[in-house]
């Protein structure tokens, strides 16, 4: 049955309703506990996390100062009840199916803290440097690299060989929340590196808007003409598909789809071509680019966020390079700070995020003056451009901008501030970095693909042949010769 | 903008319906979609001819799959403004 309470109307529509909103009160709230340390209260250091370990009653550390005598197993049960509380809160408001959410996500963070631990084994995850800190001989070099890895690895497993058990997890893998919470988080980090160089978070944000403009350019066109062209795809498919590839993945095959007034299943099948094609981009880049751009990080960094769609994805993948990059220039005995190559990334694709509402109204323009001219007289109301708007993108210049202004208006507080930081941006992004990279594993089906003929050929073209070398030469025209600052 | 009627449309899989509660109408392109609902609104009784009305076809959003729903808040809402 029809019914008109389901159609979003007001600004303010979805603010309790939809995963984009809920990681913005979920990424805030932590970022305002955080806080609390300006007050010499650490209200967030009670978050623990792996690191590298050979000893295993030695791999779990607790973040905050405040909270060192506090058992890490009781550290990792605060981190659970805290969590599962909140997020079933937004489940709640979100009118999900709380009980399946619940199992969902009890079982999915077991499955995650158990990844993440396996992950950083000294084997795994120790830098050469470390061998002898750790008496062993060997070790792949991974950093937290493998955790992450590893966490996508059991995840497909999941999603492609229990698909009933896949299919309960559902209700709880989330890639689009975990990630969108884990970039507020990030806003915290940037934050912080603002305190200590800010002239080059200015550049990286600056050459990574002139990027993603040009790169929508370029991008585009190229791909609706190889769709329709090459493929002889339909005028929707092309502009649905090309967004797709082109854009940020589900969120702009679905504004496209909206903005041309698509049939839903043009949005959706492109949708499930984003989420499949994305899995090997992931595994494929980080080691290309490490191999071959281990003189230029941010440029690496840079290109995924043009290459790789949808933000979970982008920062799975920013975050396996970052690890990859980092760890080969320790290596190298450079050693780069963690964080900036993922920062990259992320804020390429945040910028690609912020463009699609103006692009989905600009298209929906075209389309109803110029393609599709029914009887009436069509109007786009110019509220399309604030609800394709990505709001998890609000948290995250809300955590950025409340520690530059810090910096800037209290400098003296800046030492306070890190600590609650510390743990906001460190252990708890780190958590929800782990839980995309499973949840994503875990709803990516490969056998979706079967009988998605053309439009699926043309997505693969696009997105392996036309984009990634585009965006490469992009990415260096302007950010070629920055390099990583170094760590402390 | 301001509507002075709300349709609330839906897809199938084979056409868009379109219904509040005077009409309900189906096509499967948009633009026979309008042209049904204009001549539905003509119909119903509640306006001269030559009249101009201005709805708001507003997407349930329901019509896509729950996994797709966050992605974006909704599908599309368009203002057609229509001479009876």
């Amino acid at each position: 049955m029809i019914q008109n309470g389901n159609i979003n109307r007001k600004w303010y529509s979805g603010m309790l309703t939809n995963e984009d909103w809920w990681s913005v009160w979920l990424g805030l709230a932590m970022v305002i506990l955080g806080l609390f340390s300006l007050a010499g209260l650490d209200l967030v250091g009670w978050i623990a996390s792996p690191t590298t370990w050979l000893d295993p009653a030695q791999g779990v550390v607790v973040s905050g100062e405040a909270y060192k005598g506090l058992n890490p197993v009781l550290s990792i049960i605060i981190t659970y009840a805290v969590f599962t509380g909140l997020t079933t809160l937004g489940a709640v408001a979100m009118k999900w199916d709380v009980k399946k959410y619940f199992l969902g996500f009890t079982i999915l963070f077991v499955l995650t803290w158990i990844i993440w631990y396996v992950g950083h084994n000294a084997y795994l995850a120790a830098m050469s440097t470390q061998h002898d800190k750790f008496g062993i001989s060997w070790s792949l070099s991974m950093g937290g690299g493998a955790s992450y890895l590893l966490a996508l690895a059991v995840g497909l497993i999941i999603g492609n060989l229990f698909k009933g058990f896949a299919g309960f997890l559902q209700e709880a893998a989330k890639p689009e929340w975990f990630i969108k919470t884990a970039i507020v988080y990030l806003g915290v980090k940037l934050g912080i590196k603002c305190m200590e160089a800010s002239n080059y978070a200015l550049e990286l944000a600056l050459t990574g808007a002139a990027a993603t403009f040009a790169a929508y350019l370029i991008f585009w066109p190229l791909c609706y003409v190889t769709c329709r062209k090459l493929f002889k795809l339909p005028r929707e498919w092309s502009a649905v598909l090309s967004s797709g590839v082109s854009i940020c993945g589900v969120s702009a095959s679905v504004a496209t789809g909206g903005a041309i007034r698509a049939k839903p299943i043009v949005p959706v099948v492109s949708a499930i071509m984003v989420v499949v094609f994305t899995i090997f981009l992931i595994v494929a880049l980080p080691p290309i680019y490490t191999a071959t751009l281990s003189n230029e990080p941010i440029v690496a960094g840079s290109a995924t966020g043009m290459t790789v769609k949808t933000d979970g994805a982008d920062a799975a993948t920013g975050a396996i390079l970052d690890e990859m990059m980092v760890a080969k220039a320790a290596e190298q005995g450079q050693y780069w700070e963690k964080g900036w190559i993922l920062t990259a990334s992320i804020m390429t694709k945040i910028w690609i995020d912020m463009f699609i509402g103006v692009w989905a109204f600009i298209l929906a323009i075209l389309w109803v003056g110029k393609v599709e001219r029914g009887p009436g007289q069509s109007k786009v109301p110019k509220s399309e451009i604030w609800f394709r708007f990505p709001k998890f993108v609000i948290g995250y210049l809300i955590a950025w901008f409340i520690y530059i202004g810090i910096a800037a208006f209290a400098p003296d507080l800046t030492e306070s501030a890190k600590i609650g930081a510390a743990s906001v941006q460190g252990p708890m992004r780190h958590l929800f970095f782990m839980l995309t990279f499973v949840a994503i594993g875990v709803i990516t089906d490969f056998s979706k693909l079967k009988g998605l003929g053309r439009p699926a050929l043309s997505y693969a073209v696009c997105q392996f042949i036309i984009i990634p070398p585009i965006a490469l030469i992009i990415a260096y025209i302007f950010h070629s010769g920055m390099t990583v600052p170094g760590a402390n | 903008m301001r509507a002075e009627r709300e349709v609330v449309l839906i897809h199938n899989g084979h056409h868009w319906l379109a219904e509040d509660n005077d009409i309900a109408v189906s096509a499967i392109t948009l633009a026979e979609l309008e042209k049904n609902i204009k001549t539905a609104l003509g119909a119903c009784g509640r306006y001269k001819k030559g009249e101009t009305v201005t709805i708001l076809l507003g997407v349930d959003t329901r019509i896509m799959p729950a996994w797709i729903r966050p992605y974006q808040s909704h599908y599309f809402n368009r203002y057609v403004t229509l001479q009876l």
